[in-house]
C-alpha cells in the first residue's frame, strides 16, 4: 500500500526545471531513498512535499488527498515532517523545547485558553512535556534536556531535529541528508535509530549521499539526474543499473561498497 | 529550580518595596517618577511579547498607546463616557489597527515590519496633530480622573493602580511564555522556517502576537489619558517608541525581570543626568552604547532554561498552592 504517491510533479523557477515530470509513490512502513547528484532536486522534492514550495504542475496524494497548495502548517498537522539538510534547529531554546514543537499541531490551545491558563491548557502542558521528554529519551538525548540546541555536538543536533520532528506524531517522516557530517559511529547509531522509528510504524523518505547507508536500509530507491527520475527499484537493481552508474555512483561503486 | 526561586524572591521583595514606597516617601516628585517608570514597565511587557517572544521589530509601538489614550480622551470628553466604559473601545481600536498593520506586513519577513510599523507610529502621531477630533498640537485635556465614590484619585492612587497593571502584565506575560502560544513564538524568532515545518502557522501567530501587544498597549493608554488628565501628541512621538524599544532590549530581550529592570534604567538615569544639563541625552546615549557593548544580551537576559523540567523533578519543583505560571514552568526566571 502506498501512503504517498506523486504525480507528475514538476517545478520551475523561471526558466530552470528544478523537477521535470517526476512520479514516484512511497511503500507504507518501509524506507525509500531519493537519491542523485547535488542539484539533482532531492531537496526541492521534500519542499514540494512539506508545502514549501508550491509546484508548476503534478499532484502530491497523501492519504488520497492532493496536497499541492496546501501550507506547511497544515502538511505537518495531517501527519509529514521533516529535517532539514543544513540542520534547523531553534538555536537559543532548550532541547526539550526544540521537541515540544513538534507537539504545535497536536495540541489546540489558542491565546485566551494560554493566557488564562484553563484546565485544558494545563493538561496539554503536561501532556507536551511527558511526550518530549519521552521522544528526547528515544534518540537518547535526555540527558542534555536543558542544553541549548546550539551548545549540543553535531551529531546529536541531528538527532535533536528528528525527535522534533518525530514529536509532532507523523505518519511519513522526511530526513533530508541525515547522515551529512557524521562520523562513522553516529552513523551507526542513526542507522539504528531509523529502524526503531520504522518499527514504530513510520514510513521514513530519506535523502543522503552515503551509499553504504542507504544501500542498507532502503527498501526502495529513486535516482535523480537533473530533475528526472533516471532508475527506480530496491537497491540491487538501482546499484547495477548503468545510467545510475554513470551518472552518479561511479565506475568504482561496486568496488568500494 | 534554585535560580527560578532566586527571581521569585525578588520579585516579591522588588512588589513590596514597590508597595510601601508611597508610604515612606512624601516627595511627589518620587510619586510620579513611580508613575512614569510603571507606565514604562507595562508597555515594556507588552512590547517584549512583540520584539522579545516573536522578534517581530516594531517601532511604532507607541502607536497603539496612542490609540488607548485618545480613544480614552475623546471618548470621556466628547461623549462623556466612564473610564471603565472606554477600555473595550480601546482594546477594539487597537486590535482592528493591528489587524490593519499587520495582517497585510506579518507574512512579509521581520525587516519589512520594522518599516512599515515605523510609518504607522508616524501616521498615527501626524493624525493626533492634524485633526480637530484630537485637538490638534495641543491635544486633549481636562479629562476627568478616576473617582471612587467621592474621592478624586490621586498620584499616589495612580501608582497603586498602575501595580496591579505591573503585576496583571507580568503573570500573564509569563503564562503565555509558558504556553503553546508563547513557545510557537519563541520558535518564530529563533527560525521560522523551521517552525513552519513543525506546523506552526506562522502569519497567524505573528498577527497574534502584534496583537495582544497592540492591546495591551492600548489599555496602558487609556489608563495613562486618565492619569495624566491631559495628553498632547509629543508623548506618542517616535522617541517614545524607541525608548520603550530600549527598555526591553537593555533589559534582556524576552525576559520579564529584565523589561522591568530596562524600564526603571530608561527613566531613572535621564533624571540622575539632570546634573549634566544640555549633555543629559548625550550622556544617555553614550551608556545605552556602553551598556550595549558590555551586556549585548541585557541586564537581566532571559533565562530558558527550567521551561520544562523533567518528571521526575516535578514534584520538588511545584511549590504547593502556587497557581501562577511559575510553577508550571518549574523555575522561570
Amino acid at each position: 500500500m502506498n501512503i504517498l504517491t506523486v504525480e507528475n510533479l514538476t517545478l520551475t523557477f523561471g526558466g530552470l526545471m528544478a523537477i521535470s515530470d517526476l512520479s514516484f509513490s512511497v511503500a507504507k512502513g518501509q524506507v525509500t531513498s531519493l537519491i542523485g547528484p547535488n542539484g539533482a532536486g532531492k531537496t526541492c522534492v521534500f519542499n514540494c512535499i512539506t508545502g514549501f514550495y508550491r509546484p508548476t504542475g503534478g499532484r502530491i496524494l497523501f492519504g488520497g488527498e492532493n496536497l499541492v497548495g496546501r501550507p506547511p502548517y497544515q502538511i505537518t498537522e495531517r501527519g509529514i515532517c521533516r529535517t532539514f539538510q543544513n540542520i534547523r534547529l531553534f538555536n537559543a531554546l532548550t532541547a526539550v523545547e526544540n521537541v515540544a514543537a513538534g507537539q504545535h499541531t497536536r495540541t489546540g490551545c489558542g491565546l485566551l485558553r494560554c493566557l488564562f491558563r484553563t484546565g485544558r491548557s494545563r493538561r496539554d502542558e503536561r501532556n507536551v512535556r511527558e511526550k518530549s521528554f519521552r521522544w528526547l529519551e528515544f534518540v537518547g538525548l535526555t540527558d542534555f534536556y536543558d542544553y541549548q540546541a546550539r551548545q549540543l555536538p553535531y551529531g546529536d543536533q541531528r538527532r535533536l531535529e528528528i525527535a522534533r520532528a518525530l514529536a509532532s506524531e507523523p505518519k511519513l517522516l522526511l530526513l533530508d541528508e541525515p547522515a551529512a557530517g557524521m562520523n562513522h559511529n553516529e552513523q551507526e547509531r542513526l542507522l539504528a535509530l531509523i529502524r526503531e522509528i520504522v518499527q514504530l510504524g513510520i514510513t521514513v523518505v530519506m535523502i543522503d549521499h552515503n551509499m553504504g547507508m542507504v544501500m542498507q536500509i532502503s527498501n526502495h530507491i529513486v535516482v535523480l539526474d537533473y530533475g528526472r527520475k533516471i532508475a527506480e527499484g530496491p537497491p540491487e537493481t538501482v546499484r547495477n543499473d548503468e545510467q545510475v552508474i554513470n551518472a552518479y555512483l561511479g565506475e568504482d561503486f561496486d568496488a568500494a561498497s | 529550580m534554585a535560580k527560578g526561586r532566586h527571581s521569585l524572591t525578588a520579585g516579591s521583595v522588588a512588589l513590596i518595596a514597590g508597595l510601601l514606597v508611597p508610604l515612606l516617601v512624601r516627595n511627589p516628585y518620587y510619586i510620579e517618577l513611580g508613575v512614569q517608570i510603571e507606565f514604562y514597565m507595562v508597555l515594556a511587557i507588552g512590547l517584549n511579547m512583540v520584539v522579545g517572544y516573536c522578534g517581530l521589530l516594531d517601532l511604532g509601538y507607541a502607536a497603539f498607546f496612542a490609540i488607548g489614550a485618545y480613544t480614552t480622551g475623546i471618548l470621556m470628553t466628547h461623549l462623556h463616557f466612564s473610564f471603565w466604559f472606554c477600555i473595550p473601545f480601546c482594546i477594539l481600536g487597537a486590535a482592528l489597527a493591528g489587524v490593519i498593520i499587520g495582517g497585510p506586513t506579518l507574512r512579509l519577513r521581520s525587516d519589512y515590519l520594522a518599516v512599515v510599523t515605523l510609518g504607522f507610529g508616524e501616521i498615527v502621531q501626524l493624525l493626533a496633530t492634524n485633526l480637530k477630533i484630537t485637538g490638534g498640537a495641543t491635544g486633549i485635556f481636562g479629562i476627568h480622573p478616576l473617582r471612587l465614590g467621592a474621592h478624586a484619585f490621586s498620584m499616589t492612587d495612580y501608582y497603586y493602580m498602575m501595580i496591579i497593571l505591573v503585576v496583571l502584565g507580568v503573570v500573564g506575560a509569563y503564562s503565555l511564555r509558558y504556553s503553546r502560544v508563547g513557545r510557537a513564538w519563541h520558535y518564530i524568532r529563533e527560525d521560522e522556517d523551521a517552525a513552519m515545518a513543525m506546523g506552526v502557522n506562522t502569519a497567524l501567530f505573528k498577527l497574534y502576537a502584534y496583537i495582544t501587544g497592540a492591546m495591551w498597549g492600548s489599555m496602558v493608554g487609556a489608563v495613562y489619558a486618565v492619569s495624566m488628565t491631559a495628553i498632547a501628541p509629543e508623548s506618542f512621538s517616535y522617541s517614545q517608541s524607541v525608548l520603550i524599544l530600549i527598555a526591553v532590549i537593555l533589559g534582556g530581550l524576552g525576559s520579564i525581570p529584565g523589561v522591568l529592570v530596562g524600564a526603571v534604567l530608561v527613566v531613572v538615569l535621564p533624571e540622575l543626568l539632570r546634573g549634566v544639563a544640555l549633555f543629559r541625552l548625550l550622556v544617555f546615549g553614550l551608556l545605552m552604547v556602553v551598556f550595549m557593548i558590555l551586556r549585548p544580551q541585557g541586564m537581566w537576559p532571559e533565562n530558558i532554561r527550567g521551561v520544562f523540567k523533567p518528571l521526575v523533578g516535578k514534584t520538588a519543583g511545584k511549590k504547593p498552592g502556587n497557581g501562577s505560571a511559575l510553577s508550571l514552568g518549574g523555575g522561570g526566571e
